[in-house]
């Protein structure tokens, strides 16, 4: 019988981890992991943070450059145009077909379209991937006055990368408060209290109506008829996932790819996993997409179980870092639909907080500025399901790891 | 991190130059303690004996004798690395490199760490 052949799309965290999953998880056959990017899979949070400051670059993010140890077949620079549902072949730009028994989507997205004039200006910028990164990082050293639209994740991590490095930096916001979507309007307005009390000007509630220059972005037009004036913009309105392969396929898809808790899509031998993926909720009661670090390096592990038909790894909450200016902010579990919101630390008065988000007596969630011991405390609270009094997460003498721990114990046999 | 099994023919003497550590019974099961060397060290008590490691991840600047402690895994709070606490070996990303390991060894209730021992060494220059 011939070996096996497990191909993987999209060599980003997902993708790789997936292939070095197959080979932990004892898988014999081939596994090919092709990649649009010409480069080694690399680790993409930096891109806003320390490759803007000109600390990090390719070789410090690069995840993995040997492979003969591990046996994947890796191919960079090329990208896969189709996968013929009814032979499973994987065809390539190149013209290279590979006829696979499984096929693991890891497409990942791509910046999402806007429709705005003056955006093929130079000096308007994506930031999605290290090309971009490190072509945007010289001309934000430069110090001049940069426009980011979109007040997400992505877009205030550069607002902040930008203005630790000198810029004059203005976001503009559509939405009243910025990542309300995820955080909620609190822990979203804290935020943006953060950015104002550094130096960043927010627009919020203000769409952009053009960007304009001559030869070069000179000024970004708001849809009040405000005009700021601009060096650099950084356009980070969200992604849209690279559903096309799986539309292809007749795959079901719905902002995302489909899959079940176990990757898997509606068909028998395509598995999804990463960005691209919408999946059952921590919580389980919704569809979501969860655009997380975390949630391609595990989900990419529960994909490689599935394809091999073996048990899933444990799954752990939802989790979530952002670091901006000296804000290490992480979430964890499920912010919304909570009952009463506990507050260890003072949020009004510091950098030092975590707010767990109780549903009834359990622990649905938390946010936490500063406060990482918090989150990994409040994650395994969330995972045992066991209740929490209200004195236990106020009192700072209590060890809320401790606590975790001890219930851990105890539920053990 | 090794663990240097601590039976009856080893002797104080044979530690001279170890670092004491402190007393075992002042550190829990599935806990650490940081010593304050440059770069700093962190002494793990796992349900099977006492390990030690550099303390700062190898991903990012943050202390690993903090983390989060489980099966034998030690998580870096800030990005979630997780290392194997015996053998130093990054188990996920965004870590990639193995965390630096020393020979432990407890003696009459005491841990020691042989800072001459490590392994898988790249910062050694440091310690001078």
């Amino acid at each position: 019988m011939s070996r096996q052949v497990f191909t993987i799309v999209g060599a980003s965290l997902a993708g790789l981890r997936a292939a070095e999953a197959l080979r932990s998880r004892g898988f014999d056959g081939r596994v090919v992991l092709v990649g649009e990017e010409r480069h080694a899979p690399y680790e993409r949070p930096p891109l806003s943070k320390g490759v803007l400051h000109g600390t990090v670059g390719l070789a410090e993010l690069t995840l993995r450059d040997a492979w003969d140890d591990v046996e994947i077949e890796f191919v960079p620079g090329d990208r896969v145009v189709e996968v013929v549902a009814a032979e499973r072949d994987v065809v390539l730009a190149s013209g290279r077909r590979v006829r696979s028994d499984q096929v693991l989507l890891a497409t990942g997205g791509r910046p999402r379209d806007v429709d705005l004039p003056g955006l093929d200006l130079p000096g308007v910028f994506t930031l999605r991937d290290i090309d971009e990164a490190l072509e945007l990082a010289p001309l934000l050293a430069q110090g001049g006055r940069l426009v980011v639209i979109g007040g997400g994740f992505i877009g205030l991590e550069v607002a902040a990368s930008a203005r630790m490095l000198g810029c004059e930096v203005t976001v503009v916001e559509a939405a009243t408060v910025p990542l309300a979507r995820g955080l909620g309007p609190e822990w979203g307005g804290y935020v943006a209290e953060q950015h104002l009390e550094r130096g960043v000007r927010i627009g919020m509630g203000v769409g952009v109506r053009a960007l304009r220059g001559s030869g070069h972005l000179q000024e970004v037009e708001l849809e009040d008829g405000t005009v700021l004036q601009a060096d650099l913009a950084v356009v980070g309105v969200g992604m849209t996932p690279r559903t096309e392969l799986a539309e292809g396929l007749g795959l079901r898809t719905d902002g995302g790819i489909v899959v079940d808790a176990r990757a898997r899509t509606s068909n028998s031998h395509v598995f999804a996993a990463g960005d691209v993926t919408v999946q059952p909720s921590w919580s389980g009661d919704r569809m979501v997409r969860y655009e997380s670090f975390q949630n391609a390096q595990d989900q990419a592990a529960v994909a490689a179980a599935a394809m091999l038909d073996q048990e899933p790894p444990r799954r752990e909450p939802p989790w979530f870092w952002s670091d901006q200016f000296d804000l290490n902010i992480q979430t964890a579990g499920e912010l919304g639909g909570a009952d009463e919101v506990i507050v260890r630390g003072d949020h009004r008065a510091g950098t030092s907080f975590a707010a767990f988000h109780l549903q009834g007596d359990r622990v649905a969630g938390v946010f936490a500025v500063n406060r990482p011991k918090e989150v990994r405390a409040g994650m395994k609270l969330m995972e045992v399901d066991l209740p929490v009094t209200v004195d236990e997460l106020i009192d700072e003498s209590v060890d809320l790891r401790r606590l975790a721990k001890k219930v851990v114990a105890h539920r053990r046999p | 991190m090794t663990m240097t099994d601590t039976d009856a023919t080893t002797t104080i003497e044979d530690l001279t130059d170890w670092y004491d550590a402190g007393p075992a019974d002042e550190i829990d099961v599935d806990a650490a303690v940081v010593l304050p060397l440059r770069p700093p060290v962190a002494v793990y008590h796992l349900d099977d004996g006492f390990y030690a490691s550099d303390d700062t991840c190898t991903h990012s600047e943050y202390s690993l004798g903090e983390g989060w402690i489980e099966d034998g895994t030690v998580e870096c709070e800030l990005h979630a690395a997780k290392f194997d606490i015996r053998t130093g070996e990054a188990l996920t990303l965004p870590a990639t490199d193995a965390v630096v390991t020393y020979p432990v060894a407890v003696v009459d209730g005491n841990v020691y760490v042989d800072l001459r021992g490590r392994t898988g060494c790249i910062v050694d220059q440091l310690r001078g």
